[in-house]
């Protein structure tokens, strides 16, 4: 293992210390922020940390009193995280338009969390059409302003910058899902899916080059003998390290995955020509879309099949958080498509204050024994 | 002029006796699967405690879970309004209420009169509450009356995560499996316990004092937990399972005055 | 009905003429399918508007949600759905409505199959999804209002995307029904819409008198005119007749609670299924539910010098549209009004813009106004959720500290 990829490998243990240790080195701000269409290079380009947030494996005390139990795990905890002091790094939070939890989350936070800046920006659900693009152009150029009033300045040029690490960064990921179809067994998949959520955590240019040098040491590690099933896994956030590492003690490995913390993070680059922010925009409608927003012209089934088969992958996991409704009302008919095909699949529900490994176990081993014909 | 308040909860029936805002008798039983009955025997042993006939009664108020099945008394009031009073009559400077029952938990916010302010109940999950810790014991073989004093002797408590009792009670057999100490387990289980109820508890005001009741109240490792989470002593009153019923009683007196 | 609750029971006579409305409504919405006059599935919040100036004929699944909540059926239509694989935490509007689809289940035999649907998504983001579905299975267009979310101010190009909307909601109407759109036609509909608003508004005022002439069961029901059919003249008439119905009840000074003691705010949607025994629990403890957040939602300001621009505005504007900071405005003002003793929220497992953010409402509205506030947990059609018993234990317990 490379240098870079322990140093990387270290921080899932306590992933907001690089936040933190940056701020004392730079004296600059740390804003959080949730969902991966959050126009991260805004941020940046003002000169801040953007660091995301994906709630935690804990029993909620405090958010109980502003969230019922109906909702995400990923919200609850989140809350929970911010009031009882956990967040105190940040000096702002970013709330993107995703789902009716969000939203409302974003109320809820903005009236008890008490950070000094709150940004909502309200992305169009809509992701087609003249209207929907023109709204989204401004809303992303209104929260420009915004971020250059209360975080620092952000000029056109430092902006164009900013968008080059990221594009650099969402480039160097992708080589490393490349590498991994081709052989898995160069990284396993915890390990591989924490390289793209530390991103989020670390400040981009020094991202890069720690996954420079750790992918550069991938390439050149002899590959293990591969004998473990293909997987492809689906889902919204995928922070249950345990759980990918069980996968791969039973067997399975996973080649590639439709997560907002996997590949929907890097997936597609800014474009460099033109207006910086009507490039983010294009990055955020020109690829395959979330549950959460509107795209009939293209069709999430038949993406996630093609993935499956450019993947190699014999069988797929759909692993959602309780009362994820936007990924519910996609299941049923995802699953059909996959039924369809003779591809077998396995329907996971977590929530993070109670996830239990084994009997996941129990599950994703029944689901190889289906792929390999047991 | 004597009155009586019956709390005919579902795991326990208490009956108090009330005489010149004195206690002059009390009672409690099993609830079993019949309330009606349960109320009426609860009732007769407190009048046998005080000395008293029924037709001695001014005025009979039945609450708990079973009220409406008390066919003795046409009167009935909620338990909450019934914990709320009784607990500010033993202790004034209460103000806040946490009810641990055998199959339901609450909190109450209550003024400086006894009213109720405000108040939570959870009643969707049994963490927290007597059948809880009856299940627990079971799995660990150990006597219910015990759990709590042991709790107390752990170092490091070993975390149970599972909302669900039957699935804590399968967390906990699989810990003993695998070694772990057993009075840091029944720490651990003390500790979500406490979790759960903070967790509750903090959709309403809490301000202190905070007082117990209910028959969790005697389980010394809960009150420490919870002292921990809320980080304040809590009062245990001297007859923490008469609490509604007494509420009960005094509300008798008042409306028989 | 017993005689206890023929007591707590003062009958509208404008009910009739009510369920004739609908009555005839629906017939007319099931044998247009299959002839040439468009049936369009449309969200509650949604521009009905536009469907009735092109002679569309709109169907509400989530008004049809009701009557299967009311009627008890909705459960063993949520099943179909979560036996499909639609999980059982989803809105249970959305089960029902997918498993009365597939089925042609419910008390009316099902809906009309649509030829096209309108979703707005001022409401929530749960009828984009469950109309995706319903586009799916009925391989039907579909059309996206997309209103942004009201976070303390409305930006001018959220204001200028929804009214883009509202021209292209245009050309998809006409390509669909392949006639043209008449802004004369549009023109009148809005008239008639504001004014048939305006009249509902009128009716839920009569119950700021004390006592109140009506309580909000009351309002749930006699709704459903001014959700469905807005902006035709069969509602101005209606409206017209109950208002003057309420009016001479204050007159004569007829409560609807007999000896009504205790008035209240009542918060989210209908606990649809349990109308009467709510009614009756709340009625024998001299408590009258005099005005609701779900009724007053549909009081849209329409301007009719600008109908388009006004239209977007007061459709974005909505109270599940607009964050709690704005909502409370409303509860506030709703609490003072009325004279409200207290406030009632029916935490909906199904309605998550409706239902997160109560708890900070509630300690709101008690910091303000000094008064409590009560929260039942229950859903609004899926009964296999509510427990009498709790819902019995906490009214009561509620109503004991409002002394």
């Amino acid at each position: 293992m490379t240098d870079s990829l322990s140093r990387l490998m270290e921080l899932r243990d306590d992933p907001f210390r690089w936040a933190r240790d940056w701020k004392e080195r730079t004296g600059g701000k740390a804003v959080g922020f949730f969902c991966c269409y959050a126009p991260e290079e805004i941020i940046h380009a003002a000169g801040a940390l953007p660091v995301r947030i994906t709630g935690e494996n804990r029993v909620t005390s405090k958010s109980g009193a502003h969230l019922q139990s109906y909702c995400c795990s990923l919200a609850r905890t989140s809350l929970d995280m911010a009031l009882t002091g956990d967040l105190e790094f940040l000096d702002g939070t970013v709330f993107v338009h995703t789902c009716d939890t969000m939203q409302r989350l974003s109320d809820i936070w903005r009236l008890n969390a008490g950070y000094a800046f709150h940004g909502d920006v309200v992305l169009p659900v809509r992701f087609e059409g003249d209207a929907a693009l023109e709204y989204m152009r401004e809303e992303l150029a209104s929260f420009r302003k915004r971020v250059s009033d209360n975080i620092g300045p952000v000029d056109d040029s430092v902006l164009a910058r900013s968008i080059k690490l990221y594009n650099r960064n969402r480039g160097l990921l992708a080589e490393l899902y490349r590498l991994r179809r081709e052989d898995p067994g160069i990284i396993p998949s915890d390990e591989a899916l924490w390289l793209v959520a530390s991103s989020a955590l670390v400040e981009k240019s020094e991202h890069n080059a720690m996954l420079e040098e750790a992918i550069a040491g991938l390439k050149g590690s002899s590959a293990k003998p591969d004998e473990k099933v293909r997987l492809f896994v689906a889902g919204s956030v995928m922070d249950q390290w345990d759980f990918l590492k069980m996968v791969e003690n039973v067997g399975g490995t996973i080649v590639d995955d439709d997560f907002c913390t996997g590949h929907r993070y890097f997936d597609a680059e800014v474009p460099l020509d033109g207006d910086p922010i009507e490039g983010i925009a294009r990055r955020l409608t020109d690829r395959g879309s979330c549950p959460c927003k509107y795209l009939p012209s293209s069709d999430r089934a038949s993406c996630l099949l093609d993935r499956i088969g450019e993947s190699g992958a014999r069988g797929a996991i759909f692993f959602q958080f309780k009362f994820c409704d936007p990924h519910s009302f996609d299941y049923p008919y995802i699953k059909k498509t996959l039924d369809e095909e003779g591809i077998p699949s396995l329907h996971l529900e977590i929530e993070h204050d109670s996830v239990s490994t084994e009997q996941l176990r129990t599950r994703v081993e029944a689901l190889l024994e289906t792929i390999r014909g047991c | 002029m004597p009155v009586a308040g019956v709390d005919i909860g579902s795991l326990t029936a208490k009956a108090v006796i009330l005489d010149e805002g004195e206690i002059i008798g009390k009672s409690l039983v099993m609830t079993g699967h019949n309330s009606r009955i349960a109320g009426r025997k609860a009732l007769d042993l407190a009048l046998l405690d005080a000395g008293v006939e029924e037709s001695d009664l001014e005025r009979l108020i039945a609450t708990g879970y079973g009220r409406l099945s008390a066919d003795f008394s046409s009167e009935n009031i909620t338990e909450i309004t019934c914990h709320a009073r009784g607990a500010h009559a033993t202790h004034p400077e209460a103000r806040t209420v946490i009810d641990l029952g055998g199959q339901d938990s609450k909190a109450i916010a209550i003024d400086e009169n006894g009213r109720v302010v405000d108040f939570v109940m959870n009643d969707k999950c049994a963490a927290g509450t007597g059948r809880f810790l009856e299940v627990m014991a079971g799995a660990l073989e150990v006597e219910l009356d015990d759990l709590g004093a042991i709790s107390l002797e752990s170092e490091s408590p070993a975390p149970v995560s599972s909302a669900c009792t039957v699935f804590a009670e399968s967390e906990v057999v699989s810990r003993v499996a695998e070694g772990v100490n057993k009075v840091d387990i029944i720490a651990g289980i003390h500790q979500a316990i406490a979790s759960r109820i903070y967790a509750m508890a903090v959709r309403i005001p809490v301000n202190e004092r905070i007082i117990i009741t209910g028959g969790v109240a005697r389980n010394i490792g809960v009150v420490r937990a919870l002292e921990q989470r809320f980080e304040t002593d809590i009062i245990i009153p001297e007859m923490p399972q008469h609490t509604g019923a007494l509420g009960a009683a005094l509300i008798a007196t008042e409306r028989a005055g | 009905m017993t005689a206890e609750e023929r007591k707590l029971y003062v009958k509208i006579q404008a009910t009739e003429q009510m369920k004739k409305l609908i009555t005839d409504y629906y017939i007319e919405a099931k044998t247009a399918e299959g002839t040439d006059r468009p049936v369009c599935w449309i969200t509650s919040g949604g521009p009905v508007e536009f469907l009735i100036a092109m002679d569309v004929i709109p169907v509400y699944p989530e008004n049809h949600g009701a009557m299967c909540g009311a009627s008890r059926m909705s459960v063993e239509l949520a099943e179909v759905a979560e036996k499909m694989g639609f999980s059982r935490d989803l809105c249970s509007y959305a089960r029902g409505d997918i498993g009365s689809a597939v089925t042609k289940g419910g008390p009316i035999g099902g809906l009309p199959k649509p030829d096209f649907l309108l979703a707005c998504n001022n409401i929530c983001g749960t009828v984009f999804k469950w109309y995706q579905e319903l586009a799916r299975y009925f391989d039907v267009p579909m059309f996206l209002m997309d209103t942004p979310f009201i976070h303390k101010v409305k930006t001018e190009h959220a204001t200028e995307y929804v009214r883009q909307q509202c021209l292209e909601l245009v050309g998809f109407l006409e390509e669909r029904t392949g006639k043209e759109f008449s802004s004369d036609r549009f023109a009148e509909v809005a008239l008639l819409s504001v004014e048939a608003v305006d009249l509902w508004k009128q009716v839920l005022i009569t119950a700021e008198h004390r006592p109140s002439p009506f309580t909000c069961f009351d309002a749930f029901i006699h709704m459903a005119p001014i959700v469905t059919l807005r902006g035709t003249q069969q509602v101005v008439d209606y409206y017209k007749l109950l208002v003057q119905e309420m009016r001479q009840r204050v007159e004569d000074g007829v409560s609807a609670v007999p000896e009504e003691k205790y008035r209240l705010i009542w918060d989210n949607i209908p606990i649809w299924y349990e109308m009467r025994n709510l009614g009756n629990l709340f009625a024998s403890n001299k408590a009258c539910l005099v005005a609701d957040t779900y009724t007053t939602a549909w009081a849209v300001d329409i301007r009719i010098d600008e109908p388009l621009t006004s239209m977007a505005d007061a459709y974005t504007k909505v109270y599940l549209n607009i964050s709690i900071d704005l909502m409370i405005e409303q509860l506030l003002d709703l609490m003072q009004r009325y004279d409200a003793d207290g406030l009632v929220m029916h935490s909906n497992r199904s309605c998550k813009p409706y239902s997160l953010g109560q708890y900070d409402l509630a300690r709101e509205v008690t910091e303000k106004t000094g008064k409590p506030a009560l929260i039942i947990e229950a859903d609004m059609t899926d009964s296999r959720v509510y427990s009498e018993a709790q819902v019995r234990e906490r009214v009561e317990a509620f109503i004991e500290s409002l002394g």
